[in-house]
């Protein structure tokens, strides 16, 4: 029932705790809470009635047997309520313990915000000894790889500017056998928007971009895709800590928008991207609001069908149930028009139960995918909850409209058996679309 | 003992009323220049709009994911804060302290109906202590100043319903004197002062659900 | 835990043994106050018998102490006002100038008693239940 028995052995977070010591633990905590905690952290930790209302919301806590240190409260407790409490003088050991906690056994879902009466953030606790730790230098190894992969190509999977080039012409070369005048255009100044990935496209699911621009070139847009470093949406810097990379990666996002004077930007099926544009990466740059319109695949596809710019030649018919991602549903709202597309593409949606904005997180989520093997288990036996979610659907197909979901739902699905065939929104439209003879 | 009752109601309870304002106007302020200071990326999203949004649908009994999730506590929870301000405004002996300091007069209970909901109160606090050691969950993440609290605001009540049944003689009024004093100076400075700062987190976390998140948050 | 209620139950056991009657021990007045303008009564009519708490307060000779006169706002402790009914000056409801009769009352009681450092502090204890 503690952190210190279930410790998985991660090099990454070996390593970084190899190095420390109290004192400088201590000196890092101080600085922490001086200079970039305030208000928020204060009034969290000082408000919390220890209810444990909010264990109730959380699947690792409900998958793993009501265990009370998976509770959001319990890791607050086993977390941040130390530090304060102690003033920052724990181990070395403890750091590990807590890195553990933070980065690999919560989502930053903030499910539990559904639950708390105070209306305490604790994805947001959560992310600050997530800084903490980034700070300490105590990351797990894969997903600080991911970081460093950021710093150094501007992108999460260390692709090289003149692959990321050579996938898009080998992308638009396979599918002109398919859609003969289909063109990727490259930085066509001027377009009606910029089209969006995260790194893992190019680098395993090529595809998708094969999709996208099938779909682009049907619908008859005026888009482009960038040649330049900040085609990559995606963020692991925010998830890790690195705030300040996390600055640097979406100022060139919002800033290649504005280099190749579009008018907005669309993002790929991808819900922490989306987290890092409207919540945490605008934030951090002093926007309020996106200095470019930036609009999700979902928002974008809604758009296509209600000017009817894509045409069906049928809709599927079997059962279909429908992932709610934390990020683009509990972060944005986009509830209805993923349900509006979704009915746009099948005849027989089944509901799965809790939905919308109370929807239970794929678990992979926040970065936990990220962190890699060594967490793997952890995270698939610690969402039995969606499992036995997805089963009561009876659905056959499940529409997850972001990566690191179907990442978390693909090993759920395997791991309990389930048979369930997860799908883009973008692979149902492309499987359904008109096309040319 | 006459002149130490004296003195707490007079002397000892101004400084305690005193005490609370200049310290929960204190917490507020700072808190709310530190917000300024240091969360403006935060503040920028407080709109009124969305925080009584929040705050209304969390005022609802069963309204919320988390009051459907544990009925019996919210029921309790209810119940407890509802009698405990109402027994604090409209008990008799507390409005008639009132009028024969500043003439204030309005409507109060009886005493028998004061009784009766003192006796929920408490049983509310004895459910709250039951939860705290039987539920998991709660206990686990139950340290010393959660004991404290839940004692400074039991400890009041049980005085006073003694003295309302006249156990322990003269001395049950100085003592609910005594540890009512002790919990309005300790409000700015526990967990209760949750009563102070639960209206804003509510509203900053429905700001936030509202304006940035574009989703309910109950 | 026990570290907490041990002494918590303590105090409540000591409290117990303290006579509860020790406002009665001196022996209550029999008689009450009988101002029916103050009717419904939340609390019985408090216990009061005029010449023997006069005696034992030693205001036999001091009428005025209680019965004062008084004009605009104004308490005038010259004017002996002994036999008039105080509901003439002090109306139940409030006017303007005027102090209501309940609180009247309350602070003629209390406020000597605080002075004097004596006789009972709870409600109940001069408004007695009546059996």
């Amino acid at each position: 029932m503690s952190i210190q028995d279930r410790k998985i052995d991660d090099e990454g977070l070996a390593y970084g705790v190899s190095k420390l010591t109290t004192d400088k633990i201590q000196q890092t905590f101080n600085a922490l809470i001086n200079n970039e905690t305030g208000a928020k952290l204060k009034a969290f930790s000082e408000t919390c009635m220890r209810c444990g209302m909010c264990a109730e919301a959380c699947h690792f806590f409900v998958s793993h047997g009501n265990d009370p240190s998976y509770a959001p409260v319990g890791k607050v407790s086993q977390t941040m309520s130390k530090l304060l409490a102690d003033n920052g003088k724990v181990t070395p050991d403890d750091i590990y313990g807590m890195a553990q906690i933070a980065y690999t056994e919560c989502n930053l879902c903030r499910r539990c915000v559904h639950y708390c009466p105070i209306g305490i953030d604790v994805a947001y606790i959560m992310t600050t000894i997530r800084r903490f730790c980034h700070k300490l230098g105590v990351t797990p190894q894969y997903i600080q790889d991911t970081a460093h992969s950021h710093s150094a190509t501007m992108n999460q999977m260390w692709v090289k500017d003149d692959e990321w080039i050579d996938s898009l012409f080998w992308q638009e070369d396979e599918a002109r056998e398919e859609f003969p005048g289909l063109r990727i255009p490259m930085d066509k100044e001027g377009a009606d928007f910029y089209y969006s990935v995260i790194a893992p496209e190019p680098k395993f699911r090529t595809q998708l971009i094969y999709q996208a621009a099938a779909i682009m070139n049907q619908a008859g847009c005026d888009w482009t895709m960038p040649s330049m470093p900040g085609w990559d949406n995606s963020d692991m810097c925010m998830y890790s800590g690195d705030f300040e990379m996390m600055g640097r990666l979406k100022r060139q996002h919002y800033e290649l928008a504005q280099n190749l004077k579009v008018s907005r930007i669309v993002m790929g099926e991808c819900g922490h991207a989306f987290r890092s544009i409207y919540d945490n990466g605008n934030r951090w740059l002093g926007y309020k609001d996106y200095p470019v319109p930036v609009v999700h695949s979902i928002e974008f596809f809604a758009e296509l069908f209600e000017q009817g710019k894509i045409k069906l030649t049928g809709k599927i018919q079997e059962p279909v149930t429908i992932h709610d991602p934390c990020n683009i549903i509990r972060g944005y709202g986009l509830m209805d028009k993923l349900r509006y597309v979704a009915h746009q593409l099948c005849d027989n949606i089944v509901e799965m139960y809790p939905n919308r904005e109370h929807n239970f997180c794929c678990s992979a989520g926040g970065g936990v995918i990220n962190c890699g093997p060594p967490f793997k288990k952890v995270r698939v036996e610690g969402n039995l909850a969606k499992a036995n979610q997805l089963k009561a659907t009876g659905a056959k197909i499940c529409i997850a409209p972001c990566h690191n979901c179907h990442g978390g739902l693909e090993d759920i699905i395997h791991h309990y058996d389930l048979g369930i065939e997860l799908k883009f929104l973008g692979d149902l439209i492309y499987e359904l679309m008109e096309k040319p003879e | 003992m006459n002149s130490l009752y004296n003195f707490a109601v007079g002397p000892l309870a101004w400084a305690a009323f005193i005490i609370l304002a200049v310290t929960a106007v204190w917490r507020l302020w700072s808190m709310y220049n530190l917000a300024k200071q240091k969360d403006a990326s935060s503040v920028a999203y407080m709109s009124w709009q969305f925080s009584l949004r929040s705050i209304v649908n969390w005022l609802i009994p069963y309204n919320s994911l988390g009051w459907k999730t544990n009925p019996v506590l919210t029921a309790v929870t209810f119940i407890f804060h509802i009698c405990f301000v109402v027994l604090v405004i409209f008990v008799t002996p507390h409005q008639i302290l009132l009028e024969n300091a500043f003439g204030i007069t309005y409507p109060t209970l009886s005493s028998e109906a004061a009784d009766v909901l003192t006796l929920i109160t408490i049983a509310c606090c004895c459910y709250f202590v039951y939860r705290r050691v039987t539920n998991v969950t709660v206990r686990y993440v139950t340290r010393s100043n959660d004991w404290i609290s839940l004692g400074l605001v039991a400890a009041p009540l049980v005085t006073a319903l003694l003295g309302s049944w006249g156990v322990g003689g003269e001395i049950m009024p100085l003592l609910h004197v005594l540890t009512a004093e002790a919990l309005i100076v300790a409000i700015p400075f526990t967990r209760l002062a949750h009563i102070l700062f639960a209206l804003f987190t509510r509203a900053y976390i429905g700001s936030e659900f509202g304006g940035v998140r574009h989703c309910k948050d109950w | 835990m026990n570290k907490v209620f041990t002494p918590i139950l303590l105090i409540f056991a000591f409290m117990l043994t303290i006579p509860a009657a020790s406002a009665f021990a001196e022996g209550m007045p029999e008689g009450r106050m009988n101002v029916p303008e103050l009717a419904p009564f939340k609390y019985a009519p408090a216990v009061f018998d005029h010449d023997p708490h006069n005696e034992k307060a030693g205001l036999e000779e001091n009428c005025i102490a209680c019965h004062h006169g008084g004009e605009n706002g104004k308490m005038d402790m010259e004017d002996d006002t002994s036999g008039t009914p105080c509901v003439e000056c002090h109306s139940v409801e409030k006017q303007r100038g005027v102090t209501p009769l309940r609180r009247a009352f309350h602070l003629q009681c209390i406020t000597c008693h605080e002075n004097q450092n004596k006789g009972p502090v709870q409600c109940k204890s001069c408004h007695v239940p009546e059996k």
